[in-house]
């Protein structure tokens, strides 16, 4: 009993490192400009469609391939920048208007998505990594887990050297604080913003390209349960708050571990019960200030 | 005020000889009830939306809700058709009343706590556990036959009535007390408008609507599943419906309706994922490009509609 509790944990911790990486971009576009991206989890779909196409016809390697698709999602960020999110950051109520928006956004994806690959629920060879299952008190525990959670804790600390030691960081992290008072001091706020846009839709990108690995197969029909995942991920770890994401994510994916092996039935509903209880407890997230009216 | 009375009668007018005339011309019936249910939906989430600010994602938790309220009343308790959809509108009430402290959260938190709720709800009626009232997963059967027309009275009466719910609302001084304080909550509270007891007046009533549509939903198409009721559509749909026409208006709801659902059954039926499409281009140009809605830009040139 206490084995299957240990080991549900230690699936959980690294189910939750991913869900952080999952996180990250919400709270990056959140954070900079206030946009609630309800598109996050058809991103993610589409990151592992491309990782699959990746594998498929030029056999490249998903880990390889990750540089690949954040390139790519970058661009298709700053392109979408100028007609989509400088309208909205510059209507009464951005947060609001940019839910629907996304929204939007999200139906034109998920359409496409499956007019492109049909309603095929797709996962990427595991053996092309590998195969390798360890045993943990008798219970195996897939070694590619283990990558995964490697390849997420890397990557979010790698954002947390861009977020925190460059100077477009550093331009970032004010804008984040407050975005006037950012561009007063000379900071460059559209350019920033692009920037920053940019590399949260290559940031949601990057967990598709391992979500066949960890959490479930590729098909827009999940796009939705990974966008409340990644909400419940920041939400508990205050919006915005890039730090906060780490703990949120260990936070959800420990509670998904430990449901899944001891109440299966319920473990569809973790997250959904979860970000309902931090929004009426503590709306402002575990380290939030009360400065945000939620 | 007489300008008004008169368009809303004209308005009625046109929607039931336009609905009597397409069922005698041989329209698919259950179309028409879709429509009719996509209408109230519409007219709903309207009166959270439109008057009190509340962006009710999760409106389809409700729909379920009074769907699988009509189902068990009628399959365990063997209750009758109107019984079972009045047992709905009060299992929607009971939905909003359980869902009343999300009013504390604002704007888009609101929105995505609610749809947290509508998943939750759907996932607990979903649950194998629960097989004995609600079939699970696998659907629940009315075994119902005949009372076709039923469902058609039923549903034109509850449109009815939220149009002229949503009428009263802009001619009366509590609906225009609500708006002001939509505007402005803080001046509206020290001008002495009991702002929180009319949010949750409308926010409970938006939730009785919900209720009662999905009860009138479940007796017409008599045999559905979670993922059918719950679907989020029936929050969404009728969402960007009300958006297009414009918010806060009578006429509103029903012109977006009755164009994006024409749309859809031009289109849509045949050709999902190009509707689905077509249909993310109009939420994200709409949004960006007509706030006020296909109402308010008709009000910017001149023409006041209720």
């Amino acid at each position: 009993m206490v084995h299957l509790a240990l080991y549900a944990t230690i699936a959980g911790l690294l189910l939750g490192i991913y869900f952080a990486l999952l996180g990250l971009s919400v709270t990056l576009i959140f954070g900079v400009m206030r946009i609630v991206n309800l598109t996050h989890g058809a991103l993610v779909v589409f990151g592992g469609y491309m990782a699959m196409v990746l594998l498929d016809r030029l056999q490249i390697n998903p880990l390889v391939g990750m540089p690949l698709v954040f390139i790519a999602f970058v661009i298709l960020g700053l392109i979408l920048y100028y007609p989509i999110v400088v309208p909205i950051s510059r209507s009464y109520d951005p947060e609001f208007i940019s839910l629907v928006v996304f929204y939007g956004v999200m139906e034109v994806l998920d359409s496409i998505g499956r007019l492109a690959f049909g309603a095929t629920h797709y996962s990427l060879k595991r053996e092309i990594i590998t195969d390798a299952v360890l045993p943990v008190w008798g219970m195996p525990l897939p070694v590619l887990w283990l990558y995964v959670g490697g390849i997420s804790l890397a990557i979010i600390l790698l954002f947390f050297v861009y977020l925190y030691k460059s100077e477009t960081g550093y331009a970032t992290r004010a804008i984040m604080s407050n975005r006037d008072e950012a561009r007063s001091v000379g900071i460059n706020v559209e350019r920033i913003s692009a920037l920053n846009f940019g590399i949260g839709i290559g940031l949601a990108a990057i967990p598709g390209c391992l979500l066949s690995y960890i959490y479930g197969p590729i098909s827009v029909d999940s796009s939705l349960t990974l966008t409340i995942i990644a909400f419940v991920v920041v939400i508990i770890g205050t919006l915005g708050s890039p730090l906060g994401v780490l703990l949120g994510g260990l936070i959800s994916g420990v509670a998904l571990g430990v449901t899944q092996v001891f109440a299966p039935s319920f473990a569809s509903v973790v997250g959904d019960a979860l970000l309902l209880i931090v929004l009426l407890i503590r709306p402002q997230g575990l380290f939030g200030r009360l400065q945000r009216n939620a | 005020m007489h300008n008004r009375y008169s368009q809303l009668l004209a308005l009625v007018i046109t929607l039931v000889a336009l609905i009597f005339l397409s069922l005698w011309g041989g329209l698919n019936q259950l179309l028409i009830l879709n429509f009719l249910i996509f209408s109230i939906l519409a007219v709903g989430i309207n009166l959270s939306y439109g008057f009190i600010n509340y962006v009710p994602f999760g409106y389809a938790g409700i729909f379920g809700i009074g769907a699988y309220a009509l189902g068990i009343s009628i399959t365990l308790m063997h209750v009758s058709s109107i019984v079972g959809v009045l047992i709905g509108g009060v299992a929607g009430m009971i939905c909003g009343l359980i869902l009343l402290p999300l009013l504390r959260l604002k704007g888009a938190y609101f929105a995505v706590a609610t749809l947290a709720a509508a998943e939750l709800l759907h996932k607990i009626v979903a649950n194998p556990i629960l097989a004995e009232w609600t079939q699970g997963p696998y659907g629940l059967d009315l075994h119902l036959t005949g009372h076709s027309s039923l469902g058609l009275y039923l549903s034109l009466f509850l449109l009815l009535g939220g149009v002229i719910f949503t009428v009263f609302l802009r001619t009366s001084i509590f609906g225009r007390s609500l708006l002001a304080a939509k505007d402005n909550p803080l001046s509206a509270q020290a001008a002495g408008i009991p702002v929180y007891g009319g949010r949750m007046i409308i926010w409970l009533v938006s939730s009785v609507i919900a209720g009662l549509a999905g009860a009138i939903y479940a007796l017409n198409v008599k045999f559905f599943y979670p993922d059918t009721v719950f679907d989020l559509s029936f929050s969404l749909f009728p969402l960007i419906f009300a958006i297009l026409g414009g918010v806060g208006t009578a006429i509103g709801p029903l012109v977006g309706t009755l164009l994006l659902y024409g749309l859809y059954t031009l289109i849509g039926l045949k050709m999902p994922d190009v509707f689905q499409m077509l249909f993310g281009f109009v939420v994200i140009i709409v949004m960006l490009s007509l706030p006020g809605g296909l109402v308010g830009w008709a009000r910017k040139r001149g023409i006041d509609l209720v």
